[in-house]
């Protein structure tokens, strides 16, 4: 894509939506050896991406006993037996709390994916990492991100540029689809490209919007400044969409978006089996939204960090197992709700595999994308953040190498973000803040 | 289920504002003791209010302001951008909410969709009053009559010259390009829709004659704060007009004006906000029962609930005038066939709502015992005295519960468990035994104890497992047998009243309470309670106080950084 | 319970000293007797079907037939008794070459039916006889069955001539419980409502006199996802005056037993016969459990008018009908006329009513009655 746009060149040359037939079958030929790039230049698009469970594992249960290649899967991790080899497992980093009190659920994973243990969720405005991320990757796709929950219920979201700018996860399969591929959608692989001349309309319409706005923010104070700077840098980021709409996008094979909107089945009331369904329909959609370059960043929840899924019947639900659950001795934990975690590895195993499925250069979308699994709490039963449960999936355009359990011995959970940042080309040496700061990324999977 | 969530996250929510209002609570419970001599007048405040606050519309202030501008046809697709809650409160929150970057893309969808059926030939005859000369080309007279009276309305003050001008010659050139008047028009509208004006209340102050060297709110930024405190929604054109003619900012203006809007029927509007927000209400829409242990529990049960109580409260302290304590204790409500099935009572009206009177030996009395409380604060299967105590302290008494240590260790509870208690009471023994638990259960669980002669639903019932239940308790010092006794102990209790005005004060002001105000705040619970504890009147103290109006500019940093300092964030 | 629910549904009206003399009035003498004070308990039907067993030798000939084929000639021109056909259907017939058999269903003679003639079923010994050859007055000549639960000299003639129709019945190949399934349906689909109501309960394990309520209603019949009633619904009673009938009865260890009385009630069918119609059942009796949970489960036994249940169950059915579910409407007509066992015509001698059973499953409900909502309060009941 073109990094600069002149909009008054595109505004003079376009004003009638001037027809620009560019027809460019995407040949096997124009790609290079490793599938990973067009051979005319432009590579293939590197993904980011998270996926949040809630409520942890038994780490007895899914940590595998053995170090490095071909790592052994235990009971709750059983289910990624078919995806091992392009799966990273990430075991022993410790969120540290430096004094913070821990409120359960909430600060390990805001220490996680911020770097900085939050003293008070509410007043954390530190980006999170996929914000970070989108920040310098997302600015040439036509969504600088996509939030997405399975739950139903799209307050379910934990990516946020501060503590007043959280980011809603979008909970309709019918609304994501039309979102997605409804009529905004320039389809890469259309013969013929034609920009909608509203498109200039509405940046004109734009532009008068964000024009001449002293009078309106000079006399606030410095926070209700901040906000509105905040709804312009929101308001500026819609019009680089909207421009980028005026250019033909370079064709992508992998793009084939089915016609139709899924059903809108939204979950309710966190029923586990809704809740996978959803999942597989969001996940696929959200597949088809990478393969056509909609977004590079995604962060897909499938439960809350209070986990409230749900099974018919049951009295209360995963998150409540965890606290009112008999210990079962014998077995030496809770096979309720094991029961919720197991299912919970089942849907992240759906996902790798939905990515993978899509065929993209001479590998899988997968391939181009670096997903970094991750919940709250390891044992949840006991909110511990000391070793939360984290993977990655993929091996983003090349740059990660899967098939690894790489145990942390105890260092901050930071390392993982720094590493993340790094693959997806943020300049950055060091992530994180107190105790967690460090400038050591996980090389175990560095290519 | 999202109810449990947000109660914790809410509780989070909370938790730094409690550090620092402890005291303001404490301080406030003396004091309204001390003050009972100091009668009136107001102690008067000057230029303590902040900075001009920014607060973006809710979602329901968005819908209502469409409505009566444009009219009830118009229709608007969701989904909004979430409101947040801060400091217990949505109002608070709608001061510190900005807008992302999906949320942009929501507003600007909705503005596009709003303004091409404003424009659209089923609507235009009707809302644009007039007729351009030829269809295809720009016409500036008219758009500038449609654009000027819908920029005024819209944003809630008249337009500059200059920004009209612009906003009609991008009509005209979108037309141009478009070669569709209505197109143009329809764009220039649309981005009034998604300007921040209209996005936002936003506060403008003026030099004040009255005190020289300081600065007031002006005329319209008065009517907002009016018409979204009175009616949750925007000036009407008289209170503009009352704005452009200066009325607002004389004693007398204001109050004929404050009076005209609480005889107004769509006071019920405003006071339903203010409760919807105080009660959570935004989560019933995401609650849930599983549907195989509470097989009455529906969607529209939920819908139901939520009005009955709604209308419960308007009814109460609108249509009767009635003392704000008696919601505690009342058996009066509105009943559908709908929830008669829960409630287990007659309903006679086959359509609609028909009002209702719970006998004593119903076990009903008070809104903690409506459903929409009652099932609101629970998991999908069963009831929580745990949860709903928690949800009388924090949203009643606007008292803080701290969340549970981080690292409890619930092993001695499931212990417990495991000697299969009969009742939900045995179960919290526990709880209460253990010293790590005691100090916050104490203060939850005896209320919701109260409560467990309702199920996870809110049906009555009587005993549980077989086990005759057991709802008596202590509140704060007052003795009780039963929900009954607790709703008298929560009428009696000071902190329900003056929870009540602290939060109906930071609901108009959508900010939290500076210290500079708490005097003010004193007197006004004392002169809530000399007068009954009225609602409207309360409303009337805030709407025609110079606290409610009162704004600090320039130092405006200083000013806001002062109110964080002071603790009242 | 119901003390207090008038109380407090009177109280919303905030007209207590009306109210109060309401509820005198709701009992207050409706008839010469006096009337019996007390609580009420108000049901929905959320079942109400005739009780069969399906035995295996319900019909030792096999089940009723339905010629297979076209539609059957009429039999009465064949045999040239044309004066027997209704004179305005003559030219219709002539010019169709039909007529409709289940309209008009003495215009053919038909084999005789398949009828049952098991030994067991549910029902009443309703004649107080056990044997065929004791007629008691105003009864017809019938062999007796052996109640499901041992009772001897039950009578349920209509058994003899459902049971031994395909779509009648639970176990048959074809159109397995299809009637049933129509009528179930119905009533969830709120097309029929049935309350009943048991009012003067003094004690609800026994009580020498209470009176028992039968009433349509237009208001639909609630159920849950699980297809089970949903108790404590608020009903309006219908104020067709057809539909109202009350009968004495009592209490005994829980179960209400009332004396014989007539009931017509609303009866609809579903999509295939799709008319309304009354169900009017003569020397009707309930035998009704009262359960712990409020639900109430029995039987109500009863005559049914001849007239009444060939329009309940054959008349309207269209043409196609009688052979996919099987049966013949003139043979079945003139069944049901040779089976009848109650209520004789004083001038014919022959009987006009058949005996049944049907099968109650009720859950409670709070019954508005429409009078009284009207004048401004309601009476209300459930528990």
């Amino acid at each position: 894509m073109a990094a600069t746009f002149d909009r008054r060149t595109a505004l003079r040359g376009m004003l009638s939506g001037t027809a620009v037939t560019v027809a460019l079958p995407l040949l096997d030929c124009f790609l290079n050896t490793n599938g990973t790039a067009l051979a005319a230049g432009g590579p293939l698009p590197v993904r980011f991406g998270t996926w949040f469970w809630g409520c942890g594992v038994n780490p007895q249960r899914w940590v595998p006993g053995k170090v490095g290649a071909d790592y052994d899967l235990v009971e709750e991790l059983k289910y990624i037996a078919p995806f091992k080899d392009q799966i990273n497992v990430l075991s022993g980093f410790d969120v540290r709390l430096d004094g913070v009190t821990n409120e359960p659920h909430i600060t390990g994973n805001f220490a996680l994916i911020t770097g900085t243990t939050p003293r008070d969720v509410n007043t954390h405005d530190v980006p999170t990492l996929d914000m970070v991320i989108a920040d310098a990757v997302g600015n040439d796709t036509r969504f600088r991100s996509l939030e997405v929950t399975a739950t139903g219920n799209p307050k379910d979201t934990y990516s946020r540029r501060s503590s007043s700018l959280v980011n809603p996860s979008e909970a309709s399969p019918a609304a994501f689809y039309t979102r997605l591929f409804g009529p905004e959608f320039q389809d890469p692989n259309a013969a013929e490209f034609r920009p909608d001349p509203q498109i200039m309309t509405r940046l004109s319409v734009l532009s008068l919007v964000k024009d001449d706005r002293q009078k309106l923010v000079r006399q606030l104070g410095a926070r209700d400044r901040e906000r509105m700077d905040e709804y312009f840098t929101s308001l500026r980021q819609t019009e680089q969409q909207l421009e980028m709409r005026l250019t033909q996008p370079p064709p992508l094979e992998a793009c084939k978006i089915v016609s139709d909107a899924p059903e809108d089945r939204i979950p309710e009331g966190y029923l586990v089996s809704a809740v996978i369904d959803n999942h597989k329909v969001m996940s696929e959609l959200l597949a088809m939204a990478l393969a056509c370059n909609q977004t590079k960043v995604f962060n897909m929840v499938f439960s809350n960090a209070f986990s409230n899924l749900h099974k018919e019947g049951m009295i209360g639900f995963h998150h409540g197992l965890t606290h009112n659950e008999a210990y079962d001795e014998k077995l030496g934990y809770q096979p309720e709700s094991a029961w919720f975690v197991e299912r919970s590895m089942e849907a992240w195993a759906t996902f790798v595999e939905t990515l993978a499925n899509v065929r993209e250069g001479d590998g899988s979308l997968l391939d181009n994308t670096l997903v970094f699994a991750h919940s709250d709490s390891s044992l949840a039963r006991t909110h511990s953040v000391l070793g939360i449960p984290m993977m990655t999936a993929g091996k983003a355009g090349g740059r990660v190498k899967t098939g690894y359990h790489v145990k942390g011995g105890g260092d901050s959970i930071t390392r993982v973000g720094l590493t993340m940042q790094q693959v997806m080309g943020v300049p950055t040496e060091t992530w994180g803040t107190g105790s967690m700061e460090t400038s050591l990324p996980v090389s175990e999977i560095l290519v | 289920m999202t109810v449990a969530t947000s109660m914790i996250i809410l509780r989070y929510a909370l938790r730094s504002w409690w550090k620092c209002s402890l005291s303001i609570f404490a301080a406030m419970l003396v004091s309204s003791c001390a003050v009972q001599e100091t009668a009136s007048p107001p102690p008067s405040l000057t230029g303590e209010g902040g900075p001009p606050s920014v607060r973006r519309l809710t979602e329901v202030q968005y819908r209502q302001s469409i409505a009566d501008i444009f009219g009830a046809e118009i229709k608007i697709p969701g989904p909004f951008e979430p409101d947040i809650r801060r400091n217990g409160l949505l109002a608070v929150g709608t001061s510190e909410v900005a807008v992302t970057r999906a949320g942009f893309e929501r507003y600007d969808a909705l503005a596009r969709n709003i303004a091409a059926q404003v424009t659209d030939k089923e609507n235009r005859a009707r809302l644009l009053g007039c007729v351009p000369e030829n269809s295809t080309t720009a016409d500036a007279a008219c758009t500038t009559q449609v654009l000027k009276h819908y920029g005024r309305l819209l944003h809630r003050r008249p337009l500059d010259p200059e920004r009209l001008a612009a906003y009609v010659q991008t009509a005209a050139a979108e037309t141009r390009r478009l070669g569709d008047y209505y197109a143009g028009l329809s764009f220039a509208l649309a981005g009034m829709l998604v300007a921040p004006e209209f996005l936002f209340r936003i506060d403008f102050a003026e030099p004040d004659p009255a005190n020289p060297g300081r600065e007031r709110l002006d005329g319209y930024s008065k009517a907002s704060r009016l018409s979204f405190l009175l009616w949750n929604t925007t000036p009407d054109d008289a209170l503009l007009a009352a704005a452009g003619r200066g009325e607002l900012d004389s004693k007398s203006g204001l109050a004929a004006h404050v009076d005209r809007m609480l005889t107004s029927p769509r006071l019920t509007d405003g006071v339903r906000a203010f409760f919807s927000d105080m009660l959570e209400f935004e989560d019933i829409e995401t609650v849930s029962k599983d549907g195989t242990i509470f097989p009455r529990f529906s969607r529209s049960v939920m819908n139901d609930a939520e009005e009955q109580t709604l209308r419960t409260i308007t009814d109460h302290l609108i249509s009767r005038n009635g003392d704000y304590r008696d919601l505690f204790t009342t058996r009066h409500t509105f009943m559908t066939r709908n929830l008669g099935i829960v409630y287990r009572v007659p309903v006679a009206a086959e359509e609609g709502w028909e009002p209702y009177e719970f006998s004593e030996d119903d076990g009903r009395a008070g809104l903690m015992t409506q459903i929409s409380f009652l099932a609101l604060h629970g998991p999908p299967g069963r009831s929580s005295p745990t949860l709903r105590g928690m949800a009388v302290r924090e949203l009643l008494m606007c008292q803080h519960v701290p969340s549970p240590p981080g690292n409890v260790d619930f092993s001695e509870f499931e212990a417990s468990s495991e000697a299969s208690p009969v009742t939900v009471r045995d179960r919290l023994t526990a709880h209460r035994e253990n010293p790590v638990c005691a100090g916050c259960h104490k203060i939850m669980d005896p209320i919701g104890l109260a409560l467990e002669n309702f199920d996870g639903l809110g049906q009555y019932r009587e005993t549980e497992n077989g086990s005759k239940i057991d709802t008596s308790g202590e509140l704060d010092g007052y003795t009780y047998q039963d929900v009954t006794g607790l709703g008298e102990a929560l009428r009696e209790s000071p902190a329900t009243v003056s929870c009540l005005v602290n939060n109906a004060y930071r609901y108009a002001a959508g900010r939290s309470v500076s210290n500079a105000e708490k005097q003010w705040l004193n007197w006004l619970e004392d002169n809530f309670a000399q007068n009954g504890y009225r609602l409207p009147n309360l409303l009337r103290e805030i709407a025609t106080s110079d606290t409610f109006f009162a704004v600090s500019t320039g130092g405006g940093d200083t000013n806001h950084a002062a109110l964080s300092e002071t603790g009242a964030d | 319970m119901t003390t207090s629910i008038l109380k407090s549904a009177c109280g919303s009206f905030r007209v207590y000293s009306l109210c109060a003399a309401a509820a005198v009035l709701m009992c207050a003498p409706m008839d010469v007797r006096a009337e019996p004070s007390g609580k009420t308990k108000g049901f929905v039907l959320s079942h109400f079907w005739y009780a069969m067993p399906f035995e295996p030798d319900d019909c030792p000939e096999g089940l009723a037939v339905a010629l297979p084929g076209g539609i059957n000639p009429p039999k009465l021109y064949d045999a040239g008794r044309e004066g027997d056909v209704p004179p305005h259907l003559r030219t219709r017939q002539r010019a169709v070459g039909e007529i409709d058999q289940c309209k008009f269903p003495q215009a053919f003679e038909d084999p005789i039916m398949r009828t049952g003639k098991g030994r067991v079923a549910y029902g009443l010994n309703l004649d107080g006889t056990t044997s065929a050859d004791d007629v008691a007055p105003n009864t017809c000549k019938h062999e007796n069955y052996t109640g499901v639960d041992g009772t001897p000299g039950v009578d349920n003639q209509l058994y003899r001539v459902l049971g031994c129709i395909n779509a009648y019945r639970a176990d048959a190949k074809f159109q397995q419980h299809v009637i049933r399934d129509f009528i179930a349906s119905a009533r969830q689909d709120g097309q029929v409502t049935t309350l009943m109501e048991v009012t003067g309960i003094d004690d609800a394990m026994n009580d020498d006199e209470v009176e028992v309520g039968f009433y349509s209603s237009t208001n639909p019949t609630l159920y849950d996802a699980e297809r089970k009633g949903v108790p404590y619904a608020s009903l309006t009673v219908s104020d067709n005056p057809r539909w109202q009938n009350k009968v004495r009865g009592k209490i005994v260890d829980g179960v209400v037993v009332t004396e014989p009385g007539d009931i017509r009630l609303d009866h609809y069918q579903g999509q295939a016969l799709p008319k309304h119609v009354d169900m009017y059942m003569r020397g009707a009796r309930l035998r009704l459990e009262l359960h712990e949970d409020g639900t109430a489960t029995g039987e109500l036994a009863g005559y049914n008018d001849l007239e009444s249940v060939y329009n309940m169950e054959f008349a309207q059915a269209p043409p196609v009908l009688p052979k996919s579910w099987g049966y013949k409407c003139p043979a079945v007509y003139e069944a049901i006329h040779r089976l009848a066992d109650g209520y004789p015509d004083p001038e014919t001698g022959k009987c006009t009513a058949i005996s049944t059973a049907y099968r109650i499953e009720a859950v409670p409900a709070f019954l508005i009655h429409q009078k009284d909502r009207l004048s401004g309060t309601e009476t209300a009941s459930a528990e």
